[in-house]
């Protein structure tokens, strides 16, 4: 579960994807996991499902919401899927709704990786938003990109900065294609000088999350790089292929915490709180599925996640 | 007459010190209670937007104190030891100080410096004190034995590194504010032991283990607590004392921002991993939990390879 997208993969006992979705969040989570879920069950029918594994920045609310077996953060969840769909890979860059990673393999291992810090400028989201100011739909992005014959120089440190350099280039006549190639540079650049400083980018590289859909950044880290990037078939769906990875290396005698199938059908409720107990006035969220708690969290002591999850009818 | 002491900044490092002249009963301390929101939030509000973190929750820290106490005390701390100096802030803190609050509270503020002869030293902390009326030999006294107990209480956290670790261990490098404040840093040492890891602060490292990584700098660095992080980092590295190091800095950090430069390019082609964390006032420890996460299921696949 993304910031931007939340994502089933369903994999076979012999760990080969049968059944992929990607669904945006649109800012509701629960409804989309329950949407997602009963696509799942459309395809399963009266199949049996082993085990369940979550990622991404909401890992916590699908955990609580689904019954995971595996709650893994997504820079082992991408690696792990990455080694898998491309085996002896070295590379993985990955840009995502929210958040950007580099992470550097060897023999299988992850032996480096980095997360871009404090900002979020250059990842999907700054594209989406650029993409809906131009009112160019975020999939024909990338074609308009390769169309571009001489890309324009964009400012890339900040979005602040590259919008305004790519409204100050449109005024000045430059070409769509220009601009939109100059700022897939120019987000490259960026990912480059602040993930990768100072590690060695060896082949194969692997490009994945959402932002791969992008043949324009793909053609920019080319370049950028010298080298051949692989964008995997299920790319955005990696971290949950990973996550459902994970779910299966468990060990076969655990049985599965997952909550069934039916929980697309319940109602689900998630209210949020400052709790008044200290100065921090923590902001609890809970969530109830069908008048019974299942979880509290966001408290810093504990007070609120430890409490016995009784009827609250 | 109370004296309250904020439970920020250089409270961290000379925890043991202070706690002991506490307990001495010189004077009636007050320590504030640990970070908390309305901590930093208040801390936030009263200072100037260009100061680092750290300092923002200082203030937090004397405002909350403001009410319950006759004076403060924020010394003004220029060096802690002969040619090396600390961050600049402290030389300015009871200026900050005076600039956020008013000047309502009297503040104790005496010099700290290094340069000074030890006797000069002394003059000056009694004339600060002089509001107490304490007497300048029994603070000679008690001064000398609380630099006993910070001795001592150093040399039995520097062992930590020739025991047998439990767990890998990590060594999670950084201003002692910053490491030791649990709410700046969501308790990232309790995190890590919960993930099976040992972690180790500077504070576990000898003064002969910091000297020797130091060495490897091609200057000396003139910022004393920079030094430290750059000497137990470089030892690490050359030691192989630990199987991975965590760098913590805190956002607005000027002296951080270079030390964590040249600790990541010695590091650039180690095989020991390294990792930098940057804190600042975002609410939310998720994004901490996942870094920290990824670089324990790292080291634990490295060992498995």
């Amino acid at each position: 579960m993304g910031s931007v997208s939340t994502n089933f993969v369903l994999i076979d006992g012999e760990k080969q994807e049968v059944y992929s979705s990607y669904l945006r969040t649109m800012g509701q989570p629960i409804n989309t996991v329950k949407e997602g879920l009963s696509g799942v069950g459309d395809f399963v029918g009266g199949g049996q499902i082993a085990g369940v594994g979550v990622t991404g920045s909401g890992r916590n609310l699908a955990a609580v919401l689904l019954g995971a077996d595996v709650v893994k953060n997504e820079i082992t969840a991408h690696a792990v899927a990455a080694g898998n769909t491309c085996p002896g890979v070295n590379t993985v860059l990955e840009i995502g709704g929210q958040d950007s990673k580099l992470i550097i393999l060897r023999q299988g291992v992850v032996v480096d990786f980095a997360m871009n810090s404090v900002c979020a400028a250059g990842t999907g989201s700054f594209l989406d938003q650029q993409a809906s100011r131009l009112g160019i739909p975020i999939e024909e992005f990338g074609g308009l990109a390769l169309q571009s014959e001489n890309s324009v120089r964009i400012a890339g440190r900040c979005s602040v900065f590259a919008e305004s350099d790519m409204i100050h280039k449109q005024q000045m006549g430059n070409s769509l294609p220009d601009i939109i190639a100059g700022l897939c540079d120019a987000l490259v650049r960026n990912y480059l000088n602040n993930l990768a400083k100072g590690k060695e980018l060896k082949a194969p590289v692997v490009f994945q999350g959402g932002v791969a859909a992008n043949a324009g950044i793909k053609r920019a880290f080319e370049q950028a790089l010298g080298m051949e990037v692989l964008v995997p078939e299920h790319y955005g769906v990696m971290g949950a292929l990973g996550a459902a990875l994970l779910a299966h290396a468990q060990p076969d005698n655990k049985s599965s915490n997952f909550l069934g199938l039916g929980i697309s059908e319940m109602s689900h409720r998630s209210r949020s709180f400052y709790c008044s107990h200290c100065a921090n006035n923590c902001e609890i969220v809970e969530l109830a599925c069908e008048d019974r708690v299942l979880a509290r969290w966001g408290g810093r002591c504990g007070r609120w996640s430890e409490l016995a999850c009784k009827d609250i009818g | 007459m109370r004296i309250g002491l904020p439970r920020a900044l250089l409270y961290f490092y000379f925890r043991p010190s202070l706690e002991y002249l506490d307990q001495e009963n010189i004077a009636e301390i007050l320590i504030s209670s640990a970070t908390n929101k309305r901590k930093l939030e208040q801390g936030l509000a009263l200072c100037d937007e260009e100061v680092c973190l750290p300092v923002k929750v200082l203030m937090g820290h004397v405002h909350s104190l403001l009410e319950e106490v006759d004076a403060l005390f924020v010394p003004r701390v220029i060096s802690l030891e002969k040619k090396r100096y600390i961050c600049p802030k402290f030389l300015g803190l009871p200026d900050m100080v005076r600039a956020g609050l008013g000047r309502k509270t009297p503040l104790i503020a005496p010099e700290i410096n290094a340069g000074w002869s030890k006797s000069r030293q002394l003059r000056e902390v009694a004339k600060s004190l002089r509001l107490l009326g304490v007497q300048p030999l029994k603070l000679w006294d008690a001064l000398n034995r609380a630099e006993e107990v910070q001795k001592q209480h150093r040399r039995q956290l520097a062992v930590a590194l020739d025991l047998p670790p439990a767990g890998k261990r990590v060594a999670v490098l950084g201003h002692a504010y910053n490491i030791f404040d649990e709410y700046l840093n969501f308790s990232i040492l309790k995190k890590l032991s919960l993930l099976g890891m040992e972690p180790v602060t500077v504070g576990n490292f000898s003064r002969d283990q910091i000297n020797q990584g130091a060495c490897g700098l091609s200057k000396d660095l003139f910022w004393s607590y920079g030094r430290e992080l750059v000497g137990a980092a470089f030892y690490c590295l050359n030691s192989r004392a630990v199987d991975g190091v965590i760098l913590v800095a805190s956002f607005g950090c000027g002296p951080d921002s270079l030390i964590t430069e040249i600790i990541g390019r010695r590091f650039s082609d180690s095989p020991i991993p390294l990792m930098s964390i940057i804190l600042d006032e975002h609410s939310s420890g998720i994004g901490l939990a996942t870094r920290v996460e990824a670089f324990v299921d790292m080291l634990n696949w490295r060992d498995m390879a």
